[in-house]
């Protein structure tokens, strides 16, 4: 056997073995139906020309297929919203690079102190950032709310991107992966006179960038979708971010299911495609962060 | 190691330093290192401090006031907010109902992430769309979760799952799953049970480092599939299943919100209320910041005794991983 993993199923060519992947993939497809059969609905209701509204049976091919739910939704043209999606779509990349740039820099300086210098209150500082972990945001947003209330940064983007940025993740996981690279090349800078910043920054970063794309992708994705302190911190609606602006098409009468589904569409595909295309960084953040820690 | 190197460096200078590094260098070497690592770890501590201690310390405060959003902190009642914690029924009722997410939301996600990680890795046709399909759930946001699952459940004309329930005859007439006390939270879970992809990638990760020789000798050996599965696969993985569990356990907390707001907004008569919605709706919809920050500090003491009571059993027996 030359495969690269002893294979669990029988081999196709027998009976056995066709019935067992016809067996798996009824089982794959069930889930499946669970996971993406929504999503297939959503794309179907938002291509859906003349709108969609609960009828029997439920209606799920668009008569007229057309992407002017679309237009619609991003210039802003709905009876529910009249302002431009493209605003609140600038927004969402806004909180979610600017948090990302910040964790980075901060985290990867963090980490790389943690993982190479002595100092006096190391490991407890160490063991502070890791405990933040523990801290959930619904334990968090009512006095943050109101301790940013004091500072004026409720309602502005610096405090909605803020709080994104305190989690302990970044790094222990920056930490954990400096660990893992040889420290003779910054010695060897060190004893040439390099200063420390000068070591990080030319040393320690160029080697870092596969964990820094973990961190990116992770953070990015998550402040992207991130729902609870843009709809708490953002009084103005003009500072919503997508998952916040889509309660624009949830009337207090009626839900304009067709625009939404075309917001919802807009708001999740870019993610889909970057979760996608990235997962392979994705995962070895959690797998060096998790557990080889 | 290290500390040789140090050495080196101060007998082989190499420029003048200016600046900082003047200064720097009339300390002691361990001096040296102990302002550079603080320096380096400052940034981070400064939006800790700001972001979460300070905050939380707030926190503790205004669970002890009858604060609104003018008056911030208001007065100090003692425990009065949490008397009428301990008997406050829908807090009890947002304890219960976080708790069952969770006893149905773990296994759930360990059992469809590790079946369908090992059914991926026998590279069946199409098994990178099923990939796919498995992942969208978790790369987009949970509140779009809420609301295509809204739409699926509708509860009358249009809704999907009631249509093809009535369709194979297992109802007989519509069930209203997000206005009915007895399915509002069941169809919570039910919306949430599908986000395991990020487990099932981690699965295939760790399985993928599974080292092939176990595999073969245990073939050798005769163990038959369900065997090798059984009693090789799956404690070869147990500390990956642990590491997910953990994970889990936080996530949980956090995971109610975004799906209650769009789904039922904790209704009907708090029948799907989770804590996290309890303290929004306490606080930005009744003004109740003291008695908000007291259900949040409630939550805070029953993530605890959560974490004290699952630690043992958790932290178990990982050494013989790698």
């Amino acid at each position: 056997m030359s495969s690269d993993h002893e294979q669990l199923l029988e081999s196709p060519d027998t009976a056995q073995g066709i019935a067992e992947r016809l067996g798996a993939h009824a089982y794959l497809l069930m889930i499946a139906l669970f996971t993406a059969g929504p999503y297939v609905i959503m794309l179907l209701i938002s291509l859906m020309g003349k709108g969609w509204n609960p009828v029997t049976p439920p209606k799920l091919i668009p008569e007229v297929w057309s992407f002017q739910n679309y237009l619609d939704v991003w210039f802003g043209n709905t009876a529910l919203l009249d302002r431009p999606f493209i605003g609140f779509f600038v927004n969402s990349l806004v909180y979610a690079g600017g948090a990302t740039l910040m964790v980075l820099v901060v985290d990867s300086l963090a980490g790389y102190a943690f993982a190479r210098l002595e100092f006096k209150g190391r490991d407890l500082a160490f063991i502070g950032i890791v405990a933040t972990l523990m801290v959930t945001p619904m334990i968090l947003f009512v006095p943050l709310y109101s301790w940013f209330n004091k500072f004026g940064l409720v309602n502005t983007r610096l405090g909605i991107i803020l709080p994104h940025t305190f989690t302990g993740f970044g790094v222990f996981l920056m930490r954990q992966f400096i660990k893992t690279l040889p420290s003779d090349l910054e010695d060897a800078a060190l004893i040439d006179g390099c200063s420390r910043f000068g070591v990080y920054w030319r040393i320690v970063i160029p080697m870092l960038k596969p964990a820094l794309v973990t961190l990116g992708i992770i953070t990015f994705i998550t402040v992207w979708n991130s729902f609870l302190w843009p709809l708490v911190l953002a009084r103005d609606t003009g500072l919503y971010n997508l998952p916040v602006a889509l309660g624009f098409f949830q009337g207090q009468v009626s839900t304009l299911w067709a625009p939404l589904m075309a917001a919802a569409a807009i708001t999740l595909v870019p993610m889909v495609v970057l979760f996608i295309s990235m997962q392979r960084y994705y995962v070895r953040g959690f797998v060096v962060g998790g557990l080889k820690g | 190691m290290a500390s040789e190197s140090e050495e080196q460096r101060i007998e082989l200078p190499n420029e003048e330093p200016t600046g900082i590094g003047a200064l720097l260098d009339r300390l002691s070497l361990q001096q040296q290192e102990a302002i550079e690592g603080w320096l380096f770890v400052i940034p981070k501590l400064a939006i800790l401090l700001f972001v979460l201690a300070f905050p939380l310390a707030f926190g503790v405060y205004l669970s002890f006031t009858t604060s609104n959003l003018v008056n911030l902190p208001g007065e100090f009642v003692g425990l009065q907010n949490y008397r009428w914690l301990i008997q406050n029924d829908v807090w009890w009722k947002a304890v219960q109902n976080v708790l069952l997410v969770g006893v149905f939301k773990i296994p759930t996600n360990i059992f469809f992430s590790f079946t369908a990680a090992l059914l991926l890795r026998e590279k069946l046709r199409g098994h990178n769309l099923y990939r796919a399909a498995f992942i969208i759930p978790v790369a987009g946001p949970p509140v779009i979760w809420g609301i295509v699952w809204r739409l699926m459940l509708f509860p009358n004309e249009g809704g999907v799952i009631n249509s093809m329930l009535l369709w194979l005859g297992v109802i007989d007439q519509y069930i209203p799953f997000l206005s009915d006390t007895a399915f509002a939270l069941p169809s919570v879970i039910m919306s949430i049970i599908w986000s395991f992809g990020l487990s099932m990638l981690i699965y295939m990760a760790a399985l993928s480092g599974l080292p092939s020789s176990v595999m073969e000798s245990a073939a050798i050996d005769g163990a038959n599939r369900w065997q090798r599965v059984r009693y090789i696969i799956w404690p070869l993985m147990k500390p990956t299943t642990l590491f997910l569990v953990v994970i889990q356990l936080v996530l949980v907390t956090r995971l109610g919100f975004a799906t209650v707001f769009v789904m039922t907004q904790g209704g009907p008569l708090n029948a799907s209320i989770v804590p996290s919605y309890l303290v929004y709706r306490l606080a930005f919809r009744f003004n109740a910041f003291g008695q908000a920050s007291a259900v949040a500090m409630g939550m805070f003491v029953v993530t605890g005794l959560l974490a004290v009571l699952l630690y043992k059993p958790l932290s178990g027996n990982t050494e013989y991983y790698q």
